[in-house]
């Protein structure tokens, strides 16, 4: 299980690094906080948080439910991403007590980050999403190694 | 033989006086179908349709003379492009919402209808209620054709929320302007949207106490306040803090408004129920534009026009809806629907209630004295697509605006001297 998780953690921060580069590439704002590090470890935590909540889905499960839980991890990550990152940024960097602030963070944020890996980015987001959740499947299913 | 005689006779009868009492029926109805004036009207209120439409229903329903059909047929621009294609034909409409700068257009190509023998017939303190800027609006070579209904001057819209954040208040000269922008934006935002639309150009150059056509009608698109107004875009966008957006996008430029990526913009007062559409997840206000020593504001939005095609009854039923539709109740109604300017003195009471619930809405009305037409020439219609172009070019990066704003007005005065 650990395998899985710290390997979606690596591939959330790989998918951080690619987003934040194609953005800056293409003119298109992507953060969703002032910090770098915020942002890249919103994505990465997002990608071990859903990862534990599959993982059993796609080591053990049959072939319906491993699709399922992928589908739900790409659908899921914008969503879970863009709620650590606004959590992140209400908490390090203030705002917990305007609810203008609460309600940018926690509602336009999501939001964001899903048309950001859709509409903006989806040809950069979509297919990163899929080689990611496709990797995770596979580290899920291989046998571990025993000495 | 006889009853059998007299039975067929009176069974004629009966057919008959049936037959008489509903063809009397039916003529009754018809005539009282004729009496009734249909006016097809076209506008472009998407934002306040539903206003629109409950407005026309509620005339319709008080009274029997005439029966307003209204249409929403696209934004301004669309709705010009339906008119040309309709004009002189049967579908072409009674009343028209004309944008402004497209009505000295209408009237020097004779297709509206002069209304000044109509509004000679209003009574004094009717028509010195209406603002006066706005009332002469109509009034081209000393001939009635337009009235007012839709009146609008551009506003800054901004993010409450983020401007609290930054610790700046919203900026009151094109200074403070440009350093708040920069203040504002970030990896997660832009500072300012703009949208390249001529009317918001203009603004800026009026603001700056320029003007885009002098008194005698000659095109200055080329003057200091031009460049700086044009070169401060340029900047922003070199920097990175503006989000730029063609005429034709103002929808996307809402939307990076909506989800904060951008944080500032300037619109009409009337664009307020657009942002109000969306689930806006920060609150928003408006307020005045920076102004400059000496600056001033276009106005914006519409005349009603009768089109040439109208017979004097359609005429006539035409005025007739646009008295009800100026009467204060109505307008205060239309005001609170859709954020335009109130056009006559005695609504702004009517309207405590709606301005006090945000001080933001009355933006519009507290620049109303430093207002001024937009150029009433009929080639400035022309202008303003050379004007979007203009800044195409240079917030696309593909030539500078000393380069770009030469080209315009070349291109303008070939206009003006064709």
């Amino acid at each position: 299980m650990w395998r899985v998780v710290g390997l979606a953690g690596l591939l959330g921060a790989v998918g951080f690094a690619v987003i934040e580069g194609a953005g800056r590439a293409l003119g298109v704002r992507t953060a969703m906080t002032p910090s770098l590090w915020l942002d890249g470890a919103a994505f990465a935590l997002a990608g071990m948080g859903l990862a534990a909540l599959y993982v059993q889905a796609w080591s053990r499960g049959g072939w319906a439910r491993r699709v399922g839980a992928a589908l739900a991890y790409v659908a899921l990550f914008p969503f879970v991403t863009a709620l650590l990152g606004g959590l992140a940024e209400l908490t390090f960097l203030g705002g917990w007590g305007y609810g203008g602030f609460i309600r940018e963070a926690l509602l336009a944020g999501p939001i964001n980050l899903l048309a950001t890996f859709t509409l903006e980015l989806g040809v950069v987001a979509l297919p990163l999403g899929v080689v990611s959740v496709t990797l995770l499947l596979i580290a899920a299913r291989s046998p571990r190694q025993t000495a | 033989m006889i009853r059998w005689k007299s039975w067929i006779a009176s069974s004629f009868w009966t057919v008959w006086r049936r037959r008489f009492a509903v063809a009397l029926f039916g003529l009754l109805v018809g005539t009282s179908g004729v009496a009734q004036t249909e006016v097809t009207f076209w506008h472009s209120m998407d934002s306040a349709v539903e206003t629109v439409d409950a407005l026309v229903e509620a005339f319709n329903a008080s009274q029997d003379e005439v029966r307003v059909d209204a249409r929403f047929i696209g934004s301004y621009a669309e709705a010009q492009t339906r008119l040309l294609a309709a004009y002189g034909s049967a579908d072409e409409p009674v009343l028209f919402q004309a944008e402004i700068a497209f009505f000295p257009r209408l009237v020097a190509e004779g297709a509206v209808q002069p209304l000044t023998s109509l509004t000679n017939g209003l009574p004094a303190d009717v028509v010195n209620d209406f603002v006066p800027g706005l009332w002469a609006y109509g009034e081209l070579d000393g001939e009635r054709y337009g009235l007012p209904w839709n009146s609008s001057t551009p506003v800054m819209y901004w993010n409450v929320d983020a401007l609290r954040r930054a610790g700046v208040e919203p900026p009151t000269t094109w200074e403070a302007f440009e350093a708040t922008v920069d203040a504002l934006t970030s990896r997660q935002a832009q500072g300012f949207v703009f949208v390249g639309d001529s009317w918001l150009f203009e603004m800026m150059v009026l603001s700056l106490g320029g003007r885009l056509v002098d008194e005698n009608g000659v095109p200055t698109l080329d003057s200091a306040e031009a460049l700086r107004a044009l070169t401060l875009l340029d900047e922003l966008e070199a920097r990175g803090s503006l989000a730029f957006f063609g005429a034709n996008e103002s929808t996307p430029a809402i939307l990076g408004f909506v989800r904060t990526r951008s944080l500032m913009a300037f619109a009409s007062i009337a664009n307020w129920p657009d942002i109000r559409r969306f689930s806006v997840a920060f609150d928003v206000t408006a307020g005045p534009v920076p102004m400059a020593p000496g600056g001033a504001v276009p106005l914006g939005g519409a005349q009603l026009v009768v089109m040439g095609n109208a017979t004097a009854e359609e005429r006539d039923a035409a005025f007739a809806f646009w008295s009800w539709l100026a009467e204060p109740e109505q307008l205060a109604t239309w005001v609170e629907g859709s954020y335009y300017i109130p056009v006559r003195h005695s609504v702004v009471p009517l309207l405590d209630a709606f301005y006090a619930e945000d001080p933001g809405r009355a933006a519009a009305l507290s620049q109303l004295e430093l207002a001024i037409p937009r150029p009433r020439i009929p080639e400035f219609d022309a202008m303003r697509g050379i004007l979007d172009e203009m800044m195409e070019r240079v917030l696309r990066g593909r030539t500078s605006p000393e380069e770009a704003l030469a080209e315009a007005q070349r291109q303008a005065l070939a206009e003006v001297n064709r």
